[in-house]
């Protein structure tokens, strides 16, 4: 099941500091492993991607870097420490919001019982 | 592996990125991004078109890309489009209002808000090229306009058109800009307007600032061929561009907000990489366009001095309407018709100052009379009482009237001075008395400085001096022949550039060395006539002559100033 992109609009930015915090990432990996690590629920607009970690680089929350890859020039992302603030901070974010949502939807049932 | 074409697809979503070196690095990561896709398609065993095909398909909506990719990529000081978008609304409002403070701020709120807009159309520019286009048409319209303000000291009866042509380029340069900012200000939003779903009319804004912009070419063009200047237009020959123009202001408001409130909806924001500095730099480049050439031109001047030409009664002419009037005003004080008639036009001249007896109220003709007793020839020699039905006159050695003349003391008590046509100033007091004292100016002044033994001064520093705390309208200067823009200022006053009370002025008292007026926000033509052209000239010609017979001193010929080195 696929979430809308309602849904998914804002947490973009959540997902990608995430996965890249864990590994340098280049944009279509990065792609590939958020799709695989949600098990396809997630699934970007490939080209959205990029705007996105272009402005996440002049927000100075990620580096970045070149590398030859199979014989073309690649770019890799690296998280940095106000990377690491920022991604703390929207997880904390995320986990008021999730819970709050968890708890009216249960709360919804429990009327609904 | 094999190197595949993407060229199309990736030209276009990078065509919106300015910088070549940035351009570059989008467009190798976006081509690996591709490869990668492509050679998984053709792993799960797509064939190649399908494969290219599918890869360009899961980007996603490319129209979308490539602004989010020129907005990112834009290199502007750290300001959102939404902020910037609100620059150019102030600088809309500031400009096309030009909103008066206090008396004469409208033209410096007009110069505020085009640096305001420009400023703002700069940090825009960077979203796509029309709009980098109308900022750098909007750059060269600025100084345009402003350089036709600068050349103004130019304009002399040989270059009249000089600064209207200037003017007109400016008028051009405007239209363009429209078109470009609607096409832009459209490219930008499109993107987003499924989302905001409300109806931006930027094609209506263009078309409305089209006709006004188009409108005031065509006026200028017709001024061209009507031998007058824009600026000679009254203002209600021009009232019927003002429903155009509070139009096209209103929608164009409409539709900056709109735009603004657009961006701010589809909450994407761009920051850029350039520094703070940028901004102002653009703001300084502005300034500069403007101040440069004036100053230029005000220093070329200033060192040109003015000299004294003799000048014969038998040079000057009038029109028939002219000399009328000033008939009439002769046979008003009682000087027989046959007398009148007879003398010859250069003669009639003599008494264009006069004003019509029977156009002075009771009350004025009354003070007339009782102040006959006060008054002192001993100021003037030349001077005597020779009107015959109480008016003070002065005359020529013959005994015919000239002007009418007060003393200054006379004329300061005086309750109403329309009546007066010239005030003899003991030059001793003149250097030390505000001008600007608490009354109004005569419509016919004519200030005349004798010593104390009632001889003529001239050719000698005139201290007159500003209070700081009298009325605009009752500053440094004297109105001078009753035109309002014909304001007469000391030529070491106009050192105090900034000085509100000298920006009107443009004629410099000094009587034989003449200093360019330094005025930086105010036009102030400083144009030549020939004495002899002068009375051919209609009102609003007139207004514009800054310098011409100064005065007519009883005995002596007219005086013409005109300066040397073309001024």
């Amino acid at each position: 099941m696929r979430v809308s992109k309602e849904l998914a609009k804002g947490s973009t930015a959540l997902l990608v500091l995430s996965v890249i915090s864990k590994k340098d990432m280049y944009g279509y990996q990065i792609i590939k492993t958020i799709e695989n690590a949600s098990e396809d629920v997630f699934s970007l607009n490939e080209g959205t991607l990029y705007p996105i970690l272009h402005s996440l680089e002049a927000d100075k929350c990620l580096e970045s870097y070149w590398c030859e890859a199979e014989g073309r020039k690649r770019k890799y992302y690296k998280i940095t420490s106000k990377g690491l603030k920022e991604l703390a901070g929207k997880e904390q974010e995320w986990n008021t919001f999730s819970t709050a949502v968890t708890k009216v939807l249960g709360g919804a049932k429990l009327a609904g019982a | 592996m094999q190197e595949h074409n993407f060229d199309e697809i990736l030209d276009y979503l990078c065509s919106g990125i300015m910088s070549k070196s940035e351009k570059q690095n989008v467009r190798d990561e976006l081509y690996d991004h591709l490869m990668c896709r492509y050679e998984t398609n053709l792993a799960v065993g797509m064939d190649e078109e399908r494969a290219t095909q599918s890869a360009i398909n899961d980007l996603g909506d490319k129209t979308v890309i490539k602004y989010r990719l020129s907005q990112v990529h834009s290199y502007y000081p750290k300001l959102s489009m939404k902020k910037a978008m609100n620059l150019l609304i102030i600088g809309y409002v500031l400009m096309t209002f030009q909103i008066n403070f206090f008396t004469g701020m409208g033209e410096i709120t007009k110069f505020i808000g085009n640096v305001i807009m420009l400023v703002g159309v700069y940090c825009i520019s960077k979203a796509n090229k029309r709009l980098k286009q109308a900022f750098y048409i909007d750059l060269t319209g600025f100084a345009v306009e402003y350089l036709s303000v600068a050349v103004q000291p130019l304009a002399i009866s040989d270059n009249l058109y000089l600064s209207t042509a200037f003017s007109l380029a400016g008028s051009i340069l405007n239209l363009l800009f429209w078109i470009f900012i609607a096409v832009g200000l459209n490219d930008l939003v499109k993107p987003y307007l499924s989302e905001y779903k409300k109806k931006i009319p930027i094609g209506f804004m263009g078309f409305c600032q089209f006709c006004v912009a188009g409108s005031v070419i065509i006026l200028h063009l017709a001024a061209f061929s009507s031998d007058k200047l824009l600026t000679d237009y009254r203002d209600e020959e021009l009232f019927f561009l003002t429903p155009f123009i509070v139009i096209s202001a209103v929608v164009t408001l409409f539709v900056l907000c709109r735009v603004s409130k657009c961006l701010w909806q589809s909450d994407h924001e761009y920051k850029i990489e350039d520094s703070l500095a940028q901004k102002w730099i653009a703001a300084l480049l502005a300034i500069a366009f403007f101040v440069v050439p004036r100053v230029a031109i005000d220093v070329l001047l200033a060192n040109q001095k003015a000299e004294v030409l003799d000048f014969t009664i038998e040079d000057c002419k009038m029109n028939d309407k002219e000399y009328e009037r000033i008939c009439g005003n002769l046979l008003s004080y009682g000087i027989p018709e046959n007398i009148v008639y007879s003398l010859p036009k250069s003669e009639i001249k003599n008494y264009s100052r006069s004003v019509n007896k029977n156009e002075l109220s009771d009350e004025v003709k009354n003070f007339v009379h009782e102040s006959v007793s006060t008054f002192s020839t001993s100021v003037c020699n030349d001077v005597m009482i020779k009107f015959s039905t109480c008016a003070i006159g002065m005359t020529d050695e013959s005994g015919y009237p000239l002007i009418r003349v007060l003393s200054w003391i006379d004329y300061q008590s005086s309750c109403d001075y329309t009546y007066s046509d010239a005030v003899f100033w003991e030059y001793h007091e003149a250097r030390n008395i505000p001008l600007n004292y608490d009354g109004e100016y005569n419509g016919n002044f004519l200030l005349i400085l004798s010593d104390d033994d009632g001889k003529i001064v001239k050719n000698e520093p005139l201290d007159i001096y500003s209070d700081k705390n009298a009325l605009t309208d009752r500053m440094t200067g004297v109105r001078f022949e009753g035109k309002r823009e014909l304001l007469i200022i000391h030529a070491e006053d106009f050192g105090l550039a900034s000085s509100w009370e000298t920006r009107n002025a443009n004629y410099a008292f000094e009587f034989f060395h003449r200093k360019t007026p330094f005025s930086i926000f105010y036009p102030s033509p400083l144009m030549l006539y020939e004495a002899s052209d002068y009375f051919d000239y209609f009102e609003y010609r007139r207004m514009h002559v800054t310098s011409y017979i100064s005065w007519v001193i009883p005995g002596e010929e007219y005086k013409q100033y005109i300066a040397t080195e073309g001024i």
